[in-house]
């Protein structure tokens, strides 16, 4: 070993330590799914490995209405990302292609922006008295409707930025062809910003499945997200249930997890705002 | 370039529906709010009445002593969250510049805590600092350090909170100083090494003036995103014991749907609304003087 790799040592054991301090409470967290409660309140047993089971599992499936809870989560986030997405694509186009004044361009852009800031307790108590008028309380559909809503502006003016890469020599040739706007954003600027798209479209689909609060007032037991449901099950006895805990959490981070290995490089541009381009 | 088929007005086709929406759902309520907050609002009592009250519910709300607590408390979770994220993400960031085999893989670990589910990691911190079962002291009690009732204790449940917060975000901070350093053209140092600049020189006069646009983005993120911090503070304590963790979303939310005072409520959340708008404000402002 040379001198300079014995120096290197330290910093990699530094590393280590760091990714450890991140990761084993989110793998102590999985683990405590697979205990029994019996295990997981034995002081003796709180790092073992023995005495495993499934039986919590087997338990949420059957007792718990867990399928029910994942399927509204799914139909929730595959649903309103996708329209979310439909809006937000022709109008980061508008703002980005477009021809319209600077001035206009410029306040647009940044209200769409200035609504990330939006705290959502600001408007989820009139949204909870206009849903209970007019029936859409407690059903999926309205809950489904707020987060479309809510992420629209902060798609569109994450697509703004990747539409705006696209080189305006390729769209004004494709004008000069005879190509409408509305074919220019199909046929060049979507295919041509693929990646930016999938990173937003999965941005969104992120925010939507952590979603808590909205999910926590605009639903009940017979519409639950997984937040919800988890924040539920865990707390429903005398005792905090943190074999429950364990499961409903590994069902809820498993997926976005995965999702985040796989988009590293653009969930981070997509969380700074669009400022951190690589 | 003038063409036949984009006229002036083709922008509004495309961004009309997706504005329009927006309004509607997200500045329609604000304004149904402020009608609200004017009212005594009571969903669960019916013998309290619903009539119009004039500005009496502000005038509860900045009387309240609970709602100051919140206010503190609120400032004090942000101010020491984000320094402490900014210190560690920067220090992470420096071990991590020179590491370029497997810096995705890194990246990515390190990614995780901050998009994983905030109701999960409520509920982990519940987890991990059960002072008789949690992992946290589990490790206090190997290395021999006292036993300590983290969140069930008024002294100590908001620095959990600011521990928890500090562990989801620090690598928001890492990422984007890192990318930021990367940003960075070689060129810039390779001037600055055939001038015969310094490391020092060329840190203060390079490395740190680029960056600091993203520390203060960084800033900006967090501060707005701390005074918005709702789920895993609730989801952990519901703002107790004893009210040691009842940040302003928390209270806000307790007002309006546990003590289901509607109009109480409205103006709690019309006055968190101004608080951030002024913030925001001030903040983007502050950013773009330094630009």
């Amino acid at each position: 070993m040379t001198l300079k790799n014995i120096l290197k040592a330290p910093k990699f054991v530094l590393i280590f330590v760091l990714l450890a301090l991140f990761l084993v409470p989110i793998i102590f967290q999985m683990n405590s799914g697979f205990k029994a409660l019996g295990t997981i309140y034995d002081p003796d047993q709180i790092v073992s490995l023995k005495n495993l089971t499934m039986a919590v599992w087997i338990d949420a499936v059957k007792h718990q209405k867990f399928l029910m809870y994942l399927k509204h989560s799914i139909i929730a986030t595959i649903s309103a990302t996708a329209v979310a997405m439909l809006f937000a694509i022709p109008a980061a186009y508008g703002l980005a292609k477009l021809r319209m004044g600077e001035k206009t361009r410029k306040s647009l852009s940044f209200e769409f922006l200035a609504m990330r800031m939006l705290p959502g307790i600001a408007v989820i108590i009139p949204i909870f008295v206009v849903y209970k008028k007019i029936g859409l309380l407690y059903t999926l559909p309205g809950l489904i409707i707020i987060y479309i809503v809510f992420n629209i502006p902060l798609a569109t003016w994450l697509l703004e930025g990747f539409f705006k890469e696209v080189p305006n020599e390729i769209s004004e040739a494709a004008r000069i062809d005879g190509c409408t706007p509305l074919s220019e954003l199909i046929r060049i600027i979507v295919p041509l910003s693929a990646p930016g798209l999938l990173s937003v479209t999965i941005l969104t689909f992120i925010f939507i499945w952590n979603e808590y609060m909205f999910a926590s007032v605009l639903t009940t037991s017979s519409s639950r997200t997984l937040p919800v449901w988890a924040a539920y099950t865990t707390y429903q006895h005398y005792i905090v249930n943190y074999s429950m805990l364990g499961v409903s959490s590994t069902v809820m981070i498993v997926p976005v997890i995965i999702f985040a290995i796989l988009m590293q490089k653009y969930l981070v541009r997509g969380l700074s705002f669009g400022a951190v381009k690589e | 370039m003038k063409t036949k088929i984009q006229g002036a007005n083709t922008w509004k086709w495309f961004v009309f529906p997706a504005l329009f929406l927006v309004l509607l759902v997200g500045i329609g309520p604000l304004i149904y709010s402020l009608f609200i907050s004017t009212h005594q609002y009571n969903i669960a009592k019916i013998q309290i009445p619903y009539k119009f009250v004039g500005l009496k519910n502000y005038a509860t709300i900045f009387t309240d002593p609970h709602v100051w607590n919140s206010f503190k408390l609120t400032i004090i979770f942000s101010a020491a969250s984000v320094s402490l994220e900014l210190i560690f993400g920067s220090l992470i960031a420096l071990l991590l510049i020179n590491v370029v085999r497997g810096r995705n893989v890194y990246r990515s670990l390190f990614l995780i805590p901050m998009v994983i589910t905030p109701i999960a990691v409520g509920l982990m911190g519940r987890y991990i600092f059960d002072d008789a079962v949690g992992i946290v002291n589990w490790l206090f009690r190997l290395l021999n350090l006292p036993r300590i009732i983290w969140y069930g204790n008024v002294k100590s449940a908001l620095i959990t909170m600011i521990i928890l917060d500090v562990w989801e975000w620090s690598s928001f901070v890492f990422l984007i100083i890192l990318a930021g350093l990367m940003a960075i053209p070689p060129e810039y140092y390779e001037a600055a090494k055939v001038e015969g600049a310094g490391y020092f020189r060329t840190l203060f006069k390079i490395t740190l003036p680029t960056l600091r646009n993203v520390y203060l983005l960084a800033m900006l993120v967090r501060i707005i995103d701390t005074f918005k911090e709702f789920d895993k503070v609730y989801i952990m304590t519901k703002g107790g014991p004893n009210f040691a963790t009842d940040l302003i979303t928390v209270r806000n939310y307790t007002l309006a749907f546990k003590e289901f005072n509607i109009g109480l409520g409205s103006a709690f959340s019309i006055v968190i609304l101004i608080v951030m708008i002024l913030l925001g404000t001030f903040l983007i402002r502050v950013i773009q003087r330094t630009y």
